[in-house]
């Protein structure tokens, strides 16, 4: 499909349908029908990729908003307009009442250390040349916080309470390991105090033993300082342990979101399902054709008109193809994005978990 | 013995250390992999798992040597062969698949001429005939339009896509053994269990040897025979699947596997490993999980053997061997009780 109507009149035209979720307006961090399409140019014009395609959350303060989806879903787009790393299509983000994607310039600069993220790669995430207290200090005297001469201790305290003693203040990032550096890395995203933590991935390139060290950080740090978090993550296990309510984002969609338990005790989404199934692999076997068609997941330059799992779910139906199914309430806090969620959810059984 | 215990894959006190000298990076490893069984070898990252990999097959980078042991491909010597004899072991004895399908296939060589390669080059098939075979092969890993798909390139290709192709090539030269080096690791969940899943439909239809090297124990339960676990150039524990999952013996296995599971403890925390993998430069003097194990406890006798002298690998039930002092009987039972 070529597109002619510039990219931002599109979009608009995509904003959502749900009332339910759109109705709390007390939320501390309230996302509305936020799109985010690159351009995709060639000779023949231009068309849109929908790496983000009308996406609506509401988080409490305090609460912890578990992301979950894989790759190409739309999740560290998500991320990066969220900390506002590049800018959205259409939409709206509101922060504690504030317009949150309408600064710009210097007013952005200053309202920047609201919300901090913390990456999935610790080594690109730090300067191999400066040292763990030069890239600690930086954001401060960015920000002007705190006089001069008391910044150092305001590191060195930092490091103590992400669990580093103050020798690391001197070493390089290449004397440390993966786990101590993501620790770094979250002590620097502090240092700013945000009242926003958006995590992408931040346990991914660690080894089985690091990760769980920086989990249980991750949660002191919760429970000592009140943060409000995105919790991105590829991997439901993590998500599970970290979050208090889900959505499972599927190609520029939310297509399910729910409180933690709900959405693992009685999953409403084939592709949540599936999910799970390949999550937990090592109690049922290996046998998902359950829950999951060979087929691949949709092109974001050509997003079908219908169901964007309908190529991949096993229960997809005739109609499926036809229209994009709505964001429907099967529980007071639970959503999915199926038309035909009911009919099959009582066919299968979700994995013991 | 009967043939099917006969080990197709032998290797014994392998040790691979640096050219440049410094401590061994993979210390006196040795494991066995039987005719048609899949062998999980598990380790975080540093721990050699990699390179063991790399030495069976003699594509250690430049800069490590093998210095010690010996590695034997059904009844061959592999460290003696000569260029030839390694590129017929390479294929047909051996296949590969690797992390990062897409880096591993030729970006300029369609799909199909990767995937006839080890038939043409290898067997002297008629490019013809190599290609009827190719879209066969493509079509047994289940790739969608095999016929469409076999013209393609590879940056034309999703990454579950390339592993698929990877895999065709593979078994296009008809391997008695897979050497899988964390085949999935760079997929998504979902792509992951498929490929997994077509893994081990093809393995039990063709009966090949599979040695899995992963980081991820979650994977290797529904999918492994045996498991053996890897700390620091070692191996600490190894045994057959069921048994070290339901019950492992080595306090490094048995926190690995409450790690990988993220299922909180009593006290709603995860349980941590304290401290970061052993690398080779930095290795103990005694056990080389004992800065980082918690079992001794106050157990005075226990503390001073970790400390001082390394574990011997002992049988600890059938066919299961552990490298721990506090799984030997004639100390504390400490390790049962932690």
């Amino acid at each position: 499909m070529m597109m002619n109507a510039p990219i931002n009149a599109i979009a608009r035209r995509a904003t959502p349908e749900y009332d339910d979720l759109s109705r709390n307006d007390a939320a501390f961090l309230s996302v509305d029908g936020l799109c985010k399409y690159y351009t995709w140019r060639s000779f023949r014009g231009t068309r849109p990729i929908k790496s983000l395609d009308g996406v609506t959350l509401r988080v409490a303060k305090g609460e912890i908003l578990g992301i979950v989806g894989e790759s190409g879903c739309g999740k560290s787009t998500l991320a990066k307009v969220i900390t506002r790393l590049t800018s959205a299509t259409a939409g709206r983000v509101m922060l504690d009442g504030r317009d949150w994607l309408e600064p710009k310039g210097e007013a952005l600069r200053k309202r920047r250390p609201e919300v901090q993220l913390v990456f999935q790669d610790p080594y690109g995430a730090l300067d191999p040349r400066m040292s763990i207290g030069t890239s600690m200090l930086a954001p401060l005297a960015a920000h002007g916080i705190g006089a001069p001469e008391t910044r150092r201790d305001r590191v060195l305290d930092m490091l103590d309470e992400v669990g580093l003693d103050a020798s690391f203040f001197d070493r390089l990032p290449s004397q440390c390991s993966g786990g101590q550096l993501q620790r770094v890395v979250i002590g620097r995203a502090l240092l700013l105090e945000p009242r926003l933590l958006v995590c992408d991935e931040p346990t991914s390139a660690l080894d089985a033993s690091m990760r769980t060290q920086i989990l249980n950080l991750l949660m002191d740090l919760r429970e000592k300082r009140g943060l409000t978090m995105l919790m991105i993550s590829h991997d439901l296990r993590v998500v599970r342990h970290m979050s208090d309510r889900i959505a499972v984002m599927y190609a520029g969609k939310v297509v399910e979101i729910a409180p933690r338990d709900r959405l693992f005790d009685a999953p409403a989404h084939p592709y949540t399902r599936a999910l799970i199934a390949s999550a937990l692999l090592e109690r049922g076997g290996i046998d998902l054709s359950r829950h999951l068609r060979e087929g691949e997941v949709p092109s974001p330059l050509d997003m079908p008109e219908g169901c964007r799992f309908a190529t991949r779910c096993p229960h997809a139906q005739p109609d499926c193809a036809q229209l994009e199914p709505g964001l429907k309430q099967t529980e007071a806090a639970h959503f999915v994005r199926c038309r035909h969620w009911d009919s099959h959810a009582a066919l299968t059984i979700p994995p013991q978990v | 013995m009967t043939d099917a215990m006969k080990p197709l894959l032998s290797v014994e006190k392998l040790t691979v250390t640096p050219a440049a000298g410094g401590a061994p990076i993979i210390d006196g490893l040795s494991l066995s992999v039987r005719k048609g069984e899949v062998l999980a070898l598990v380790g975080e990252s540093g721990s050699g798992k990699s390179m063991t990999a790399l030495s069976i097959t003699r594509l250690l980078p430049r800069g490590l040597r093998v210095t010690g042991g010996a590695v034997r491909f059904d009844g061959q010597d592999v460290l003696a062969m000569d260029g030839a004899a390694l590129n017929r072991l390479r294929g047909a004895g051996i296949g590969m698949l690797f992390q990062q399908p897409q880096a591993m296939l030729d970006p300029t060589a369609r799909v199909r001429t990767q995937v006839a390669e080890p038939l043409t080059i290898g067997r002297g098939m008629p490019r013809k005939a190599a290609f009827a075979r190719v879209i066969d092969l493509m079509k047994s890993v289940r790739i969608p339009a095999p016929e469409v798909r076999a013209m393609a390139y590879s940056h034309e290709l999703s990454g579950g896509m390339a592993q698929r192709v990877m895999m065709a090539t593979a078994l296009a030269a008809e391997p008695q053994l897979l050497i899988a080096d964390e085949p999935t690791t760079a997929l998504d969940v979902t792509v992951q269990a498929q490929i997994l899943q077509l893994l081990k439909a093809e393995q039990a239809r063709r009966q090949f040897a599979i040695l899995l090297i992963t980081h991820d124990l979650t994977v290797v339960q529904a999918f492994a025979d045996r498991i053996a676990v890897m700390y620091a150039g070692r191996i600490v524990e190894e045994g057959p699947a069921d048994e070290i999952m339901a019950n492992p013996r080595h306090p490094y296995t048995r926190a690995l596997i409450r790690c990988s599971l993220l299922e909180p403890e009593a006290d709603g925390r995860l349980l941590a490993i304290p401290g970061s993998g052993a690398r080779a430069r930095e290795i103990p003097a005694g056990c080389r999980f004992a800065p980082r194990c918690a079992v001794p406890g106050g157990d005075a006798a226990l503390h001073l053997a970790c400390a001082s002298e390394e574990p011997a690998f002992t049988a600890c039930g059938t066919d299961h061997m552990v490298r721990c002092h506090a799984c030997a009987p004639h100390l504390s039972n400490a390790a049962s009780a932690a």
